[in-house]
């Protein structure tokens, strides 16, 4: 059997307009891959098996592709996973080098897509093996391990620590979801607030919100200065060459590894590759205190792993049924509806629907890295509108993003604004909005994996003794911790050097 | 499995367990607070003496118009969304015309030196822009739009 | 010159929305957009499946755009208290009168507050499943085991369908070995993975699963850490028997047959074996126009009366149970009711 026999123009046509819609989609700040797959969902009833995923494995890539260019050109992730893009790649643009940093982004975004597809295709199942070896202990060990991560991107080692933990206590609020074994009780609200806050804050309208409005206020107080964006120059003194990958290969490698493992383990979002992948290259680096101020290998890191994300959640999907993240929990509907069973003889029993979902992946990497080639020249003149254009358009998409978030909640607008708003404030106070985020997205899974590990174990000696795995994680927290100390000091004593002649 | 030392053992009742985590959570955040407090305190109230309340007002420069305005209009912007939700509901028509007044009316606070030219593209762009979402989000989509 | 710009904008916008406006026929209870929301904020699992398959039907049918959004229970609660005038309905399964009777926030009483619409499908795959290589074979083997005095611990969700099956089976070992239901303890989990992952990990004896999820695991060699086998499958067998004859996977109707009653026995009072069917409805607001729930009954009704909708349910291991909504409120209250009593004996 012909292993290309799937491939009709239908399939190209599916797969071009799902990369291109998903996209879009991640490009909106406020819409995500999942949204992206979610909202098509329904068109691929009428569809046959293999076109159904050519379009959804397609829109998933793309979706998760997109959310670089807001976080690049106007500092706002468009999704997620894109949040530590921001941290290098806004400051390129606001160098001037904006297409540079875009088209740096999608070759680890193209790298990271393929090597998670070439994992996925010839070890899913024993990496689903691997992937049951952690169980809740070990799973809070890997969350504990990203939390660390707060000491190395703070600012301000203090200030920065708080603001995780505050980002933490944030996304406990609400109910206790009984979806995840919780009680169903509300928690760190009063009783009036139960109405609206049950659900607690939703993420993307927090992640808009402090990204997004919170900037916005702060030009509206200088008062959207009219100069301003002519500063974005198009072209930089630096354009894009292929020789900012040298030296980079084991940063690209460890990266989209990074995303793969975090995406093979069901239970821990998708958002937590891409800060793993950057810290560790914040660590690793030969120049740590240069990250987080325009240079590529952050920009690098960042995509390498969100896209490597894609392939390694689709191992837990096809070998155990289990989705490794919240955009393949979506797409098991489209296997149910098409009368598909997902579980650990998947592959086994439909080859060519496995085959079949490989090669999609592999194109749709590559159709992405094509249609962003291309339309990167176009998208950049974004950052060229003026801001009394611009801005109105930002607000008005997040406003889309937030409503349709959670399938339109009026209350995750008013989340939007509210933390518009915190995140003003909060910054004049030296919150730290990375940080916060972190701990906002890692929180809810922190508590579950904490409280479920002491009610299997009844004791806190478990997370020390539960198995090799367990002690090799905190061997990695010791060390991840070391290296930030050891950096933070010596930047700080760099500082002190360069203040004291 | 052993539990291990005595001191490290733990059991959590299910009806209270919502707590367990968040009272660990505000244990640690008030820690950092008094941390702050204790190690930032004294030298932030020196400067408030020597700079007297002067310091908690917004800075020369702050455009009381525009910073208010783009608050105010957001906020109408989203009572107004949902309160005209309820005559067209599950139509997001509601959020195309008060998208297409707010985004008019934001451009409107944000442009300085408001020219033909640049009244035009504001009048474009805010129509254009929410038709092309709405039409785009409904119908090839199908969103829920209030 | 701004108020001229402002007014210009209004009248495009204004023309443009009345012509691409919903032409909804004024005689129709129903027109344009029916949003249905529900009452979980998954795409991925049951309930969005089988409104999914309803609304598409829906659609078709009324020449209506049905719309399904996972908003989740408080959510889908609020929006269907909200609006009154039939653009948007709840569906969601027996968990939206069980939260309320176990005293969860956020449920109001649907058969108070709310009014029942017509039932549609039932999901017949909820199952207890336990390891392979365990000594634990059947559920009679788990309800000895708890006699003889032995710990065996299910892993369920806590506050739904689950948490009544795990009741059922507490209270079956009540009955046959009284004094010897603490033996039977519940793990509270959430999603499928984690209660597989107990498994896995030898936490749990026996976990709330289901056929859907579960049927590869049972395919695999014994000495596979991830083998299952079937012990329990609440669903009665007179539900299972209206199943394609395939089953599920390489699961033929007939072997799953075999973990039904009254081919195994969870006793209910010592004559009656517990059964229970996951049942899918829709809800509707409280003063939702008559003759709009009428019009639902009747497009739903010629709906199961051409067959097509039940080949779509079946194909995905789904049991087409359509009442019109009369008839549905009176046995969803009588449902209510049993399972009230049966959580009170548990508890």
């Amino acid at each position: 059997m012909d292993a290309l026999s799937f491939f009709t123009p239908m399939t190209a046509v599916l797969i071009f307009a799902g990369v291109t819609v998903g996209i879009v989609f991640g490009a909106i700040p406020g819409m995500t891959a999942t949204m992206a797959v979610a909202v098509c969902l329904p068109m691929t009833y009428g569809l046959n098996i293999d076109n159904s995923l050519s379009l959804l494995l397609a829109l998933y890539v793309g979706g998760i592709s997109g959310g670089l260019v807001p976080a690049i050109l106007v500092n706002i992730p468009g999704t997620p996973s894109s949040i530590m893009t921001t941290m290098d790649g806004h400051p390129m643009a606001k160098k001037g080098e904006a297409e540079r940093a875009l088209k740096i982004g999608i070759v680890p975004s193209l790298f990271g897509g393929l090597f998670s597809a070439t994992v996925l295709f010839f070890f899913a199942p024993p990496l689903a093996d691997l992937a049951i070896k952690f169980s809740y202990v070990e799973k809070f060990l890997i969350i504990l391990f990203a939390l660390t991560i707060i000491a190395s991107l703070s600012k301000n080692l203090l200030t920065g620590i708080f603001s995780g933990v505050l980002g933490i206590w944030l996304s406990l609020v609400g109910t206790y979801d009984i979806n995840n074994g919780g009680n169903g009780e509300t928690r760190l609200m009063f009783g009036w607030m139960e109405g609206f806050l049950s659900d607690g804050f939703s993420l993307l309208s927090v992640l808009i919100g402090l990204f997004g409005l919170s900037v916005l206020l702060a030009e509206a107080e200088k008062g959207v200065p009219a100069e301003a964006t002519s500063q974005f120059k198009l072209s930089g003194a630096k354009t894009f060459s292929l020789s900012v990958f040298k030296g980079q290969i084991g940063n690209l490698i460890r990266s989209a590894s990074i995303g793969t493992f975090v995406g093979l383990l069901p239970g821990i979002g998708g958002s937590a590759a891409s800060v793993l992948a950057y810290t560790q290259q914040k660590n690793l680096s030969k120049a740590p205190e240069k990250m987080g101020t325009g240079v590529p290998e952050g920009v690098i890191a960042s995509e390498a792993s969100n896209n490597g994300l894609t392939g390694g959640a689709l191992i837990p999907l096809v070998s155990l049924g289990i989705p490794g993240d919240s955009t393949t929990a979506v797409m098991i509907g489209a296997f149910t509806l098409q009368g598909l069973q997902l579980g650990p003889l998947f592959i086994g029993e439909h080859l060519e629907t496995w085959d079949m979902m490989v090669i999609n992946l592999f194109l749709a990497n590559l159709v992405m890295f094509a249609i962003m080639f291309f339309a990167i020249r176009h998208i950049v003149k974004i950052i060229q509108v003026p801001k009394y254009l611009l801005y109105p358009v930002i607000v008005v998409m997040c406003t889309v993003g937030a409503y349709s978030a959670n399938s339109g909640i009026m209350f995750d607008v008013w989340t939007f604004l509210l933390f518009g708003l915190f995140g003003y404030f909060g910054q004049k106070m030296g919150l730290e909005v990375t940080p916060l985020i972190i701990g906002f997205i890692l929180g809810k899974d922190a508590e579950i994996y904490f409280v479920k590990s002491i009610e299997s174990y009844g004791s806190l000696w478990i997370f020390f003794t539960k198995s090799p795995i367990a002690m090799a994680l905190w061997g990695l927290i010791a060390v991840s911790l070391a290296y930030s100390i050891h950096n933070i000091r010596k930047a700080a004593r760099r500082g002190k050097q360069d203040a004291a002649p | 499995m052993s539990r291990g030392p005595e001191f490290l053992r733990l059991s959590i009742e299910f009806d209270r367990s919502h707590l367990f985590f968040p009272y660990i959570v505000t244990g640690i955040l008030l820690a950092l607070l008094v941390l702050i407090a204790a190690l930032r305190g004294p030298a932030f109230i020196a400067r408030l003496r020597a700079g007297g309340v002067g310091m908690l007002l917004p800075a020369p420069g702050f455009d009381h118009v525009r910073f208010f305005g783009s608050l105010g209009l957001i906020v109408v912007y989203f009572v107004a969304m949902d309160f005209f939700s309820d005559f067209a509901p599950n139509t997001g028509l509601s959020f195309l015309f008060t998208s297409i007044v707010f985004m008019a009316a934001l451009s409107l606070l944000y442009v300085h030196g408001p020219t033909r030219r640049k009244l035009t593209l504001i009048a474009a762009c805010s129509v254009g822009l929410p038709l092309v979402a709405w039409y785009a989000f409904t119908t090839f989509f199908n969103l829920t739009l209030p | 010159m701004k108020a001229r710009l402002l007014g210009m904008c209004l009248a495009l916008g204004a023309a443009v929305g009345v012509a691409a406006g919903p032409a909804g026929a004024a005689d129709k209870p129903i027109s344009g957009n029916l949003r249905i929301v529900i009452g979980s904020s998954s795409t991925g699992g049951d309930t969005y499946q089988n409104a999914a398959i309803v609304a598409e039907a829906l659609s078709k049918k009324l020449g209506i755009n049905a719309k399904v959004d996972a908003v989740g229970v408080s959510a889908a609660f609020a929006a269907v208290t909200r609006v009154s005038d039939g653009s948007t309905v709840m569906f969601f399964h027996d968990q939206s009168y069980l939260g309320h009777l176990l005293g969860l926030k956020g449920y109001p009483d649907i058969f108070k507050d709310l009014r029942i619409g017509p039932t549609v499908s039932i999901n017949p795959g909820d199952a207890f499943v336990g390891a392979k290589d365990s000594k634990l074979k059947t559920i009679e083997d788990v309800i000895q085991a708890c006699g003889k005095g032995e710990r065996v611990r299910v892993a369920i969700q806590p506050g739904g369908v689950s948490e009544v099956y795990y009741g059922a089976l507490k209270n079956a070992v009540g009955i046959r070995f009284p004094g010897k239901e603490g033996n039977l303890v519940s793990v509270k989990t959430g999603s499928q993975g984690d209660k597989n992952q107990l498994l896995f990990d030898r936490q749990a004896e026996v976990i709330h699963g289901s056929v859907q999820a579960n049927e590869q695991y049972t395919r695999l060699p014994a000495e596979d850490q991830k083998a299952m086998r079937f012990l329990w499958l609440p669903s009665p067998s007179s539900t299972i028997s209206q199943a394609n004859p395939e089953g599920m996977g390489a699961t033929g109707r007939d072997e799953l047959l075999k973990f039904t009653s009254p081919n195994v026995h969870v006793t209910l009072d010592g004559k009656a074996d517990f059964t229970f069917d996951k049942e899918f409805f829709f809800l509707y607001n409280k003063k939702m126009d008559p003759k709009a729930v009428a019009y639902l009954d009747k497009a739903l009704s010629d709906i199961f009366a051409e067959g097509k909708v039940q080949v779509t349910l079946k194909k995905a291991f789904f049991i087409p149970n359509f009442h019109p909504s009369k008839e549905a409120a009176v046995y969803l209250k009588k449902k209510a009711e049993q399972s009230k009593a049966l959580i009170a004996a548990t508890r």
